[in-house]
């Protein structure tokens, strides 16, 4: 991990009264003060926090930090509450060097853009003196990226962990499974229900997880400790020594210690080095994590797995988002039989083409005898997860279950009432 | 005339080109990607060596006899490297699937012209459109079909159309009509290609920024036969898999006129 030292110093390079405005106005500086300088713990205890919404209403020119000739590419993140998407620069990924240890990426590897751009892959196998090879994932045209993988000769797979039930049959198909010796999952954690299908269709690929936000440029934000074995946590990390990890109370803020057990929010400082288009001081990520090791042996920094998402109005599922706002806009469309409260409640089911998210609409009928099967019909075909697709057409696209409806439990609750819920 | 697209608003679009495809040409077309895939079939497999690159034999994704055409790493996108000595050019909007392989030279070309791209899902159009209105000014690489209904998109919303655009237009699509939208104020560069990221047909700047539209280059890169119809190419003994007397599906003819790049200029024959 980041010295704190080092940290403080990125402080004043972000502050450059000639640099974009983002820490400047975070920090409520004036057109006329000089680049702050901190040198203590406590002066960096009391930094804002920065965070999506932040992001999302800063202009694009005022978060770039390197020139256009410095950035490779955007990536793209669905906004909140109903606002654009939030676009952020990215520059090279490093500090990737860890992925040797549990493959040689000699032969070609199929990837989607997320983790890596395919292109990126092709550059990590030339530094390690290889034939760059990258067969672009499609998964709308699963199939055809697969016919093409097993053509090619692939050995590894690099994607989101979502899209393992999804080529997985083509795998299966083309009979390729066993030749697959790495598979590197991004996005959601690896569920328990994944990990044994991926056991299944791959019996000799070591699984590494990828923990990275389309925010972050310096993606990781979490080195792995160990590959996915089996054994709990699942997935375990610790921080690239070009980042500096704190872990706070997301209610008040106050910093956690990390020691082993310790619960919050993961906050993350990042510096991938020149070029960087954007350095990161403490941002926030919403995921909740645990302390596992307060110092990891291997890694002499403290491990933590991610327990979840901070409660959210929006949860991503394969090919889109589910968002209370939308959750609420068609409810109020058919309000004629219920009214706008609800929770959605995320679960996953293993079938045989592998585990799929099940999610379960808990609707607050306006009067008896609601047909709740009709009601969630009805429902996801208005339902929207991403502007091109409703629910209905993702379960007839085969990436989840059939929507589920059931009476909401009204019962009063102590905390604010979550309405999304993962399980 | 033939129905292209249906627009959200019930808008239709029609070719005013009849279609050009002879029987004969589509069925020698045919029989070529038959001994292609004859071909490929002898060359991959297990033990076999590793090809550089693999772009697809069809731009289908679901054809049955979809295989891996491979393509040398070090093959540059001269269409897109073109495109992108266009001034002012502050990011590429990529809108073509990702199934068609190309990212990889596209994204070359980008580096080389130290301009960053940006992948859209073709589908996802509202992400392509608010894309446009947040990174700066965009040359778009798209596909016929795609490149009028996103076009159609915009225009729609009244949203500014990118001033640049890489047009890709299939071997065996009906017509390579301009979409409506892509009116002469904008800059189109337009190239067929005979697989996805193999092109056959290409425009230089100079017939780019004359507007001609549907007038092309013979790519270097294949030998030509075009007294014969259909046309024909044989690939550089370069190639991993050289193309050898590849029938087009359809016909060309070379005007008389010569272009100021110094090559002939070519159009397809009715």
């Amino acid at each position: 991990m980041m010295p704190l030292t080092t940290v403080l110093s990125l402080v004043e390079k972000v502050t450059d009264p000639c640099g974009p405005k983002l820490y400047r106005q975070l920090y409520t500086m004036a057109k006329s003060d000089p680049a702050l300088r901190i040198s203590s713990r406590d002066e960096w205890n009391a930094l804002p926090f920065l965070d999506k919404e932040t992001l999302l209403d800063t202009p694009l020119d005022e978060r770039i930090f390197a020139g256009g000739a410095d950035v490779d590419h955007f990536r793209v993140s669905s906004g909140t509450s109903g606002k654009l998407p939030l676009f952020s620069p990215r520059t090279y990924l490093r500090g990737m060097e860890y992925r040797t240890e549990y493959h040689d990426f000699k032969k070609p590897i199929l990837a989607f853009g997320v983790p890596a751009m395919p292109h990126w892959h092709e550059h990590f196998q030339e530094s390690l003196g290889h034939d760059p090879f990258a067969v672009v994932f499609d998964p709308k045209n699963h199939a055809a990226s697969v016919r093409l993988a097993k053509i090619a000769g692939v050995d590894s797979i690099s994607t989101f962990a979502f899209h393992i039930p999804i080529l997985g049959p083509d795998i299966e198909r083309e009979r390729i499974g066993e030749r697959i010796r790495f598979i590197e999952l991004c996005g959601e954690s690896c569920s328990r229900a994944l990990f044994e299908y991926i056991r299944r269709v791959f019996p000799n690929a070591t699984i590494v997880p990828f923990y990275g936000s389309s925010e972050v440029e310096d993606s990781p934000m979490g080195v792995p400790c160990r590959a996915i074995t089996g054994e709990e946590p699942l997935a375990l990390y610790h921080a690239k020594e070009s980042q500096y990890h704190e872990i706070i109370d997301p209610e008040s803020g106050t910093v956690i210690a990390p020691v082993s057990g310790a619960e919050g929010e993961l906050v993350i400082s990042a510096y991938p080095g020149e070029p960087s288009a954007f350095p990161l001081i403490r941002y926030r990520t919403g995921d909740m994590v645990r302390v596992i090791e307060t110092r990891c042996a291997k890694h002499d920094s403290w491990s933590f797995t991610i327990i979840g998402r901070l409660a959210s109005d929006f949860l991503k599922i394969p090919g889109g988002v589910l968002s209370a706002d939308e959750v609420e806009r068609v409810l109020r469309v058919l309000d004629v039989h219920v009214t706008d409260r609800f929770e959605l409640h995320r679960y996953e089911e293993q079938t045989p083409s592998g585990p799929k998210i099940k999610i379960e609409l808990h609707v607050d009928p306006r009067a008896r005898g609601l047909d709740l099967g009709w009601f969630a019909q009805e429902f996801a075909k208005i339902f929207r997860v991403n502007p091109a697709r409703t629910y209905a057409r993702g379960v007839t696209d085969g990436l989840y279950l059939p929507l589920v409806c059931r009476i909401l439990d009204k019962s009063p609750q102590g905390k604010k009432q979550k309405r999304i819920i993962t399980h | 005339m033939w129905k292209i697209a249906e627009a959200s608003d019930g808008r239709v679009y029609y070719s005013p080109m009849a279609p050009i495809n002879s029987q004969e040409a589509l069925n020698a077309f045919k029989q070529s990607r038959n001994d292609l895939a004859e071909r490929l079939r002898t060359t991959s497999g297990h033990g076999a060596r590793i090809p550089d690159r693999l772009v697809p034999t069809s731009f289908d994704p679901n054809d049955p006899e979809l295989s891996g055409f491979p393509r040398s790493r070090g093959w540059r996108w001269g269409g897109a490297e073109r495109m992108l000595r266009t001034p002012g050019i502050t990011f590429v909007l990529m809108r073509v699937p990702r199934f068609w392989q190309v990212e990889p030279y596209l994204n070359a070309a980008c580096r080389a012209a130290h301009v960053p791209f940006f992948p859209n899902e073709p589908e996802n159009m509202p992400v392509g459109a608010a894309a446009l209105r947040e990174i700066g000014a965009a040359a778009v690489v798209s596909e016929g079909q795609d490149a009028l209904q996103f076009s159609s998109f915009l225009a729609e919303r009244e949203q500014a159309l990118p001033a640049t655009w890489l047009l890709v237009h299939p071997v065996d699509a009906a017509n390579w009509d301009l979409p409506v939208f892509l009116s002469d104020d904008l800059l189109v560069f337009e190239e067929v290609h005979l697989f996805p990221g193999v092109p056959v047909l290409e425009q230089c700047e100079t017939l780019a920024q004359q507007r001609r539209h549907g007038v092309f280059h013979l790519s270097d890169a294949y030998t030509w036969n075009v007294s014969e119809a259909p046309a024909y190419v044989t690939g550089s003994k370069d190639d991993p898999v050289p193309l050898e007397h590849f029938a087009l599906p359809f016909s060309v003819h070379v005007l008389s006129e010569q272009c100021a790049c110094g090559k002939n200029i070519v159009q397809r024959s009715l």
